[in-house]
């Protein structure tokens, strides 16, 4: 029995093990710079999308953004950061709004 | 490009010939008056789910649910079919605070589609995928990142319970080294009464970089002790 219980605490060590190696690390987050700046979304509620929108082979960055535009008005736009570095390092040196059409590019209230 | 927006609509602007142009703004789904979208507001991203060929869409409602709409068209010319609200575990899918927001890539390597989902209180859930490429079956999600993730930036935030909030996770290879890391969108509310002004929330872009993973073979184990006789 004891010869029993041994195994499967071998067993039981193996499958912990095997559970802290699947849990991913980080390292400690950092903002994304522009200009040398964090980049703000002001009006909050950042919401990145990485693609390359410029066709120049290197992924640019997109980031939503809520606006508050008085008491019973918001809305929401869309900042374009050209990649003027790599895929690898990435460098960003400030933005556009996004026009869809010839207005800039909104997502309205309801 | 597409947005989900407050009004529970989702919007697309089409690209133009030209790049970094698009054309104007017209709805793509319109969730106003379903039973699952009685509060504002939405979050989407646009996939191939089910690994066909063309692009689905999935999109996060301020109560934490995620809903798949198949894309029953072409890549070129889209048709949605009804939402239909995604599993984990067996169990419908739901953020612990609300607000979803998802985004599906393949965090794990092995080929499918997994699910991450940004949370209300800052948080983002990892809903791998157990199932295949074409038939997705999640399991039940873990926590990637706590609440606020770390992501405190003045002392203001360290009590406050408005700060990084509503996180918009967006999986990519940020650095070029081979793994998926993670960029987080997020909010923080640093508005008085008498500064109510969009110079008083912030919306940062955070990046975790991901580790390099540890050795998945456990250590040797010591073979049990010889018993004499």
């Amino acid at each position: 029995m004891r010869w029993l219980g041994a195994h499967l605490a071998l067993l039981v060590t193996a499958a912990l093990a095997q559970d802290k190696a699947d849990r991913t690390e980080f390292a400690a987050p950092v903002r994304i710079l522009s200009a040398g700046k964090p980049i703000d979304a002001a009006g909050g509620h950042a919401a990145p999308c990485v693609a390359d929108l410029d066709g120049d082979g290197v992924r640019d960055l997109l980031v939503g953004q809520f606006l508050w535009e008085g008491p019973t008005r918001w809305g929401a736009r869309i900042r374009y950061f050209r990649n003027r570095g790599t895929d690898k390092a990435p460098r960003f040196l400030g933005f556009t709004n996004l026009k869809g059409g010839d207005v800039e590019a909104r997502a309205p209230t309801g | 490009m597409l947005s989900g927006g407050f009004d529970n609509r989702v919007y697309v602007w089409s690209g133009l010939a030209t790049r970094v142009a698009f054309g104007a703004r017209t709805d793509l789904v319109n969730f106003t008056g379903q039973p699952a979208f009685q509060q504002p507001h939405v979050a989407c991203h646009a996939v191939d789910w089910d690994g066909d060929g063309d692009v689905d869409l999935l999109v996060g409602a301020r109560h934490g649910e995620v809903f798949l709409l198949r894309n029953n068209g072409t890549r070129k010319k889209a048709k949605f079919a009804r939402p239909e609200r995604l599993e984990a575990g067996g169990a419908p899918l739901k953020t612990p605070h609300g607000d979803a927001g998802p985004h599906a890539a393949d965090w794990d390597g092995d080929g499918d589609v997994d699910l991450l989902v940004g949370d209300d209180r800052g948080s983002v859930i990892l809903f791998k995928n157990v199932g295949t490429r074409k038939v997705p079956r999640l399991a039940q999600g873990v926590v990637l990142l706590p609440g606020k993730g770390g992501r405190f930036v003045e002392k203001r935030c360290r009590t406050n319970e408005m700060c990084a909030m509503r996180a918009k996770p967006w999986v990519v290879d940020w650095n070029g080294d081979g793994a998926m890391d993670l960029l987080v969108g997020d909010f923080h509310d640093h508005r008085v009464p008498q500064k109510m002004g969009n110079e008083h929330m912030h919306g940062w872009v955070w990046l975790y970089l991901r580790k390099p993973a540890k050795s998945r073979k456990p250590k040797p184990a010591k073979p049990p002790k010889q018993r004499n006789g």
